[in-house]
Formats: C-alpha cells, sequence, structure tokens
C-alpha cells in the first residue's frame, strides 16, 4: 500500500496507543482510589471516561474510512481490523474501571473489612499489570508476550476474585450491616475481572495481528 | 438498516459550497451549460476547485466528467457549445477575447494514453519553450531537471534524456507528459484518467507524483477507478447523465455520501 496509507495507519495506531495509555491511567487509579478511599482520584477517573469514550469513536470512525478510501489487504487490512476490533475492548475495560471509581465513591462512610480490601489491592495491582503488558505485547506486535501475559495472569486473576468473593458472602451471612459494602466488594472483584477479560482479548489481537490467526487464549 | 422514508429524505443533489474567504478558489464553473449541437451534454455544475488539493470527477461512461474537464481548458471550443462562466482566478476565461493558448498554458492537460512526441525525451520536455523562442540552453537544462523531477521520473531517465521518448515504459512516458504540461509553468493540471493505462505499480508512483505536485498545483483528475479516487483526491464530485449530483470531501463521498445515487455508484449498486 502507498505513503499515504502507511502514514495514515502510524496516526492511527499512535490514536490507539494513546487511548490504552488513557484506559491503562484509569485501571491504575480506579484500583488505587478504592484502596486509599480517595475520593477525588476516584473521581477523576469518572470524569476522564468521557475523554476514552470519545477518542474511541474517532478512531473507530477513522477505521472505517480507512477501509472505505484504502481497500487494504492482508497485513494492512490485519492493522486497521485489529485496532478496530481492540479498541471496542479497551473502551470497555475503560468502562469497568470507571464502576470500581464509583464504587470506591459509593463505599463512603460503610463499614469495611480491611481483610478483603486487602486482596483487593493484589488483584487491582495484577490487573493493572495484565492489562499493561497486553497493551505493550500491542504495540509490539509481539505474539510470545501477548501469550504470555494472556496465560500467566488468568489463574491468578481467577484465584483472587475466589478470594474475595468467599468472604464477601461470609461476612454478609453473618452479619447484614455489612451486605451493602461486601456487595461492593463483589463488584469491584467481577469489574477487576473483566478488565482481565479484556486485556486477555486484546492479547488475542496481537496474535491475530502478527500472524493473522484468529485464537482462543485461556 | 434505513426505511424507506429516510431514503427518499435524501437530497437529490448536494454540492458543496467554500467559504471564499477561508479558502483560495483557483477555478469556478459557474451557470455552466456544454452542448453537442442541441443536445445538451452538462449543466447543473458549479463547481468550486480548492488551490492546492485534488479533486477527483467521478462517474459512469457519458455521465459528462471528461466533457467538464475538457471545457476547463477550453478543449471544447469548436466541439461543443460552452455557456456560462468558467473562472480562473476571478476572470472569465469562457469568452471569445481570452487568449486560448495562454489559458492551455496556465491550465495543463495530461491525457489518457502517454502522448509523448517522436522526439528526444529532452525535446518533449522543452517543447513549448523552445516553440515560444526560448533556446537558452542553460534555461532549457533547469527546466528539464526540474520538471522531470517533479513528476518524478529524473531519476529514471536523467541519463538518456536525448533518447526517444517513445522507447520509455507507459509510466514513464506519462511523468514525461506531466512534465512536458509543468514545463510551461501551469497554475492547473486537469488529467483525463492518466492512470488507465498503466499497471498497478505504475500507477502507484503515478499517484505518489500526483500527491506531491499538488503542493504547487492544483489538480483535477477524471477517473473511473473509484479506488483510485477514494485514496488519491481530496474532493470528489460524482456526475451523472450530465449533471453535478455530489460534490464534497472525498472521505464523505466514499463513507457517508449525502445523494443516495452517490451512494449506490460508488458502493457498485449503480443501474
Amino acid at each position: 500500500m502507498g505513503k499515504v496509507f502507511d502514514e495514515e495507519i502510524i496516526s492511527l495506531k499512535a490514536d490507539f496507543m494513546k487511548l490504552g495509555a488513557l484506559v491503562g491511567e484509569a485501571v491504575t487509579n480506579a484500583g488505587q482510589a478504592f484502596v486509599d478511599h480517595d475520593i477525588q482520584k476516584a473521581e477523576a477517573v469518572v470524569t476522564n471516561d468521557h475523554e476514552i469514550n470519545h477518542l474511541q469513536i474517532h478512531i473507530e470512525k477513522r477505521s472505517f474510512e480507512m477501509i472505505a478510501l484504502y481497500q487494504p489487504v492482508t497485513g494492512d487490512l490485519r492493522e486497521v481490523v485489529g485496532i478496530l476490533k481492540a479498541v471496542t475492548d479497551l473502551e470497555r475495560a475503560g468502562d469497568h474501571a470507571r464502576n470500581v471509581a464509583r464504587s470506591a465513591i459509593s463505599i463512603k462512610g460503610m463499614q469495611r473489612i480491611a481483610t478483603v480490601e486487602e486482596i483487593i489491592a493484589t488483584m487491582a495491582l495484577k490487573v493493572s499489570q495484565q492489562y499493561d503488558d497486553s497493551i505493550e505485547s500491542y504495540g509490539d506486535a509481539d505474539e510470545d508476550k501477548a501469550k504470555r501475559t494472556a496465560q500467566s495472569f488468568d489463574k491468578k486473576i481467577d484465584e483472587l476474585y475466589n478470594a474475595i468473593a468467599s468472604p464477601s458472602y461470609q461476612a454478609m451471612a453473618k452479619d447484614p450491616k455489612i451486605v451493602s459494602s461486601a456487595i461492593i466488594y463483589l463488584n469491584v472483584a467481577k469489574d477487576l475481572g473483566r478488565i482481565s477479560d479484556y486485556s486477555t482479548n486484546i492479547c488475542e489481537w496481537t496474535v491475530y495481528l502478527a500472524t493473522g490467526k484468529i485464537i482462543e487464549l485461556n | 438498516m434505513q426505511n424507506t422514508t429516510e431514503l427518499n429524505d435524501k437530497p437529490k443533489r448536494f454540492i458543496y459550497h467554500f467559504n471564499p474567504e477561508e479558502t483560495e478558489i483557483t477555478m469556478q464553473t459557474r451557470d455552466l451549460e456544454i452542448l453537442y449541437g442541441k443536445t445538451l451534454a452538462m449543466h447543473n455544475a458549479d463547481i468550486q476547485f480548492q488551490k492546492n488539493t485534488i479533486t477527483a470527477l467521478i462517474g459512469p461512461s457519458g455521465s459528462g466528467k471528461s466533457t467538464f474537464l475538457r471545457a476547463l481548458n477550453r478543449m471544447n471550443d469548436g466541439v461543443a457549445t460552452v455557456k456560462g462562466q468558467i473562472l480562473y482566478q476571478g476572470v472569465n476565461i469562457n469568452q471569445p477575447k481570452i487568449d486560448v493558448y495562454e489559458v492551455r498554458r496556465r491550465i495543463g492537460m495530461v491525457f489518457q494514453r502517454p502522448n509523448p512526441f517522436a522526439k528526444s525525451i529532452y525535446d518533449n520536455v522543452t517543447f513549448a519553450l523552445q516553440r515560444r523562442g526560448i533556446h537558452d540552453k542553460k534555461v532549457l537544462d533547469e527546466v528539464v531537471e526540474k520538471t522531470l523531477k517533479q513528476a518524478a521520473v529524473w531519476d529514471q531517465v536523467k541519463d538518456s534524456l536525448n533518447k526517444s521518448a517513445l522507447s520509455l515504459s507507459g509510466g514513464q512516458a506519462q511523468r514525461v507528459c506531466i512534465a512536458r504540461a509543468l514545463a510551461v509553468q501551469p497554475d492547473v493540471l486537469l488529467l483525463d484518467e492518466p492512470a488507465s493505462a498503466l499497471d498497478p505499480v505504475s500507477t502507484q508512483q503515478l499517484e505518489a507524483t500526483l500527491r506531491e505536485l499538488k503542493k504547487d498545483y492544483t489538480i483535477i483528475i477524471v477517473t473511473h477507478n473509484m479506488q483510485q479516487a477514494a485514496r488519491l483526491s481530496d474532493y470528489t464530485v460524482f456526475f451523472n447523465m450530465g449533471e453535478a449530483i455530489e460534490y464534497n470531501k472525498t472521505r464523505k463521498v466514499f463513507t457517508r455520501p449525502k445523494v443516495q445515487m452517490t451512494d449506490d455508484y460508488v458502493s457498485g449498486n449503480f443501474g
């Protein structure tokens, strides 16, 4: 494909990586805000979600235009389609980060379970690492790294989810006053789990970008 | 899926108009009518061409796009009757008192098939200048080098400038023809399907050349190849049955055209 397409794809990918960084920031900050009970940080995550949505729409529009104008094939097509698919995963990961931030705001003043919150802190950190590694693998079209990332985090994230869910249910059974916050813990664990799933999707798009194969990791 | 009502609500024509205060317009047609004998071949084609852009003229055979293009440097003189105004830098060039040769010097044309003269590459490029009495070798050498470089063919022909231009490949010959058109320092370059006789590699090189040239020239190109219009041009005019149906940014024409007929044509559902 010609020079103009090459220039446009570089710029499209730069926008995609920018979105990747914005969502990554949201994931990290939302987790930290929840763990540190930092309302201000949580509110910033909620506000910044508009920017994420805006950039996602911009990237989708540009991808459609590039397909219509240049009708790319083979590797060029994978570049555009990969971004078009992965951009939805990024935006959804961003939505779940925003949910975590909202939970950080709504749990204010409620009774807390310190032991559960410690596990949430660990899970948030792991999810954030997994997300960052996934985006990095996409940026470098690094198939091996994508596979490693998806495989190495998957089991750990499941374990951490269960480590949050079980004591939350137990606490609810024992003490009705803790129900509201326990539900929030469950939601946060679920949101973090979903972010992890979207990170895995991004790894799958990395494999597609690099090889043209559509596979399921995990 | 759009319902019928929505489809019917689409306009029958859409012609983009620039704000002249914000945009430099090189050429513009106004109330243009072109007749072959008594047959009206073109009407409803008020188009403004922005400086330093590439505008593609697309449409089915017989839609009038080449007729329109040829009117822009008065190549229809003696062939068809052209009414209305063709404004070049604000001056109506569609009047008998305007020197047609001066018009064609400023508004150059490159044709569908490469048509080098049976002369050397050097003489092809300098032909018009020599006819105008310019024989200073230094001046001509400079023009040859500059225009062949602009047309992105210098590296391939610089060691064989005295060879016949007829020995060149199609792609090279077409770019020498572009250099020949540039030698008289035009403002506007009209191209009538310049890539239709070229292979994909030469086509890509020609397109890259045109993209470079638009920095200095206003380019108007007739093409049958819609992908070419899509990837090359900034603006697109869609013609059908002797009128301009839609004129807009190329990105819009090829992603969300305003007129249903344009939509049908660019998506291949026409007829």
